[in-house]
């Protein structure tokens, strides 16, 4: 982090920091700055431009302000990742039991040559889709 | 603001190295970065702590977090699994939450002092023997 004519400039490694976290750092700042992005192969390229004019000392706080946002915004990512398997404990029988399987259409269940005509016609179809391509 | 100071680690757990380093935000603006094992934090102090302190704090936050991630990682399986089975409870108990185990209902109520009553009306085993009775009693009998 150093300050060039003004601007607070931060190269950020990938794959550490990611575009959601610069997102959130960036609005952690709000109004107060403007910050541009530049991505690069292998690291993000950041320019902080205060909106106000700040002290040195000032303007690296707001650089180390969004530094910390951004570094708080990866690693509640990565908690959130590693607990996948509690989140998927919780959610799962939520999801089962609000999108519960869907009933058989009563017209197929009577009479199977409806099934397999529409069957057929949708066969025809993307048949007739993918010729058109 | 005071310069930044710089530490280099070997790191044997990312998120141990991300954790530590989330820590530090408390004192520090953080930067991180990594190549290949390596892991490089630049911390620029927020307060007057000393830069070798913060260096310090940082070394030992990240050996306290390698450790809690390890021991997180092991537990994951159980955790989850234990938490299925409570979900699958509650499920079972219509999701509604279950009477406090020391209330007791008026059934069980009446049953427990049908039991009381029964046992206070029972004489007790039989001791022809007169093993059960004081020494004093035995004596006066003879």
């Amino acid at each position: 982090m150093k300050i060039v004519k003004g601007a607070v400039h931060i190269k950020l490694g990938k794959p550490l920091y990611g575009a959601e976290g610069l997102a959130a750092g960036a609005l952690a700042l709000g109004a107060r700055a403007q910050v541009f992005v530049d991505e690069g192969k292998t690291a993000f390229s950041i320019e902080i431009h205060p909106v106000e004019a700040l002290s040195s000392a000032e303007r690296l706080a707001l650089g180390g302000e969004f530094l910390n946002e951004v570094l708080n915004h990866e690693y509640r990512q990565r908690v959130v990742r590693a607990n996948a398997p509690l989140t998927q404990a919780v959610f799962a029988p939520l999801f089962a039991r609000g999108f519960p399987a869907v009933p058989a259409d009563p017209l197929e269940e009577l009479e199977p040559q409806v099934k397999a005509d529409r069957a057929r016609e949708v066969s025809d179809l993307l048949e007739q889709a993918r010729s058109m391509t | 603001m005071a310069g930044s100071v710089v530490v280099l680690l070997a790191v044997a757990d990312e998120n141990a190295f991300l954790g530590a380093a989330y820590l530090l935000t408390r004192d520090a603006y953080v930067l991180v970065s990594r190549k290949g094992k390596t892991g490089r934090v630049e911390l620029w102090p927020k307060t007057n702590m000393p830069a070798a302190a913060l260096a310090a704090a940082f070394r030992r936050e990240y050996a306290n977090q390698l450790l809690r991630w390890g021991l997180a990682r092991d537990g994951f399986a159980l955790r989850a699994e234990t938490l299925r089975r409570a979900l699958a409870l509650a499920e079972a108990a219509g999701g509604r939450t279950q009477a406090p185990q020391a209330t007791l209902t008026p059934e069980q109520k009446a049953e427990i002092a049908a039991l009381l009553a029964e046992a206070e009306a029972d004489p007790g085993p039989r001791d022809p023997l007169g093993i059960a009775q004081p020494w004093e009693d035995s004596r006066k009998q003879r």
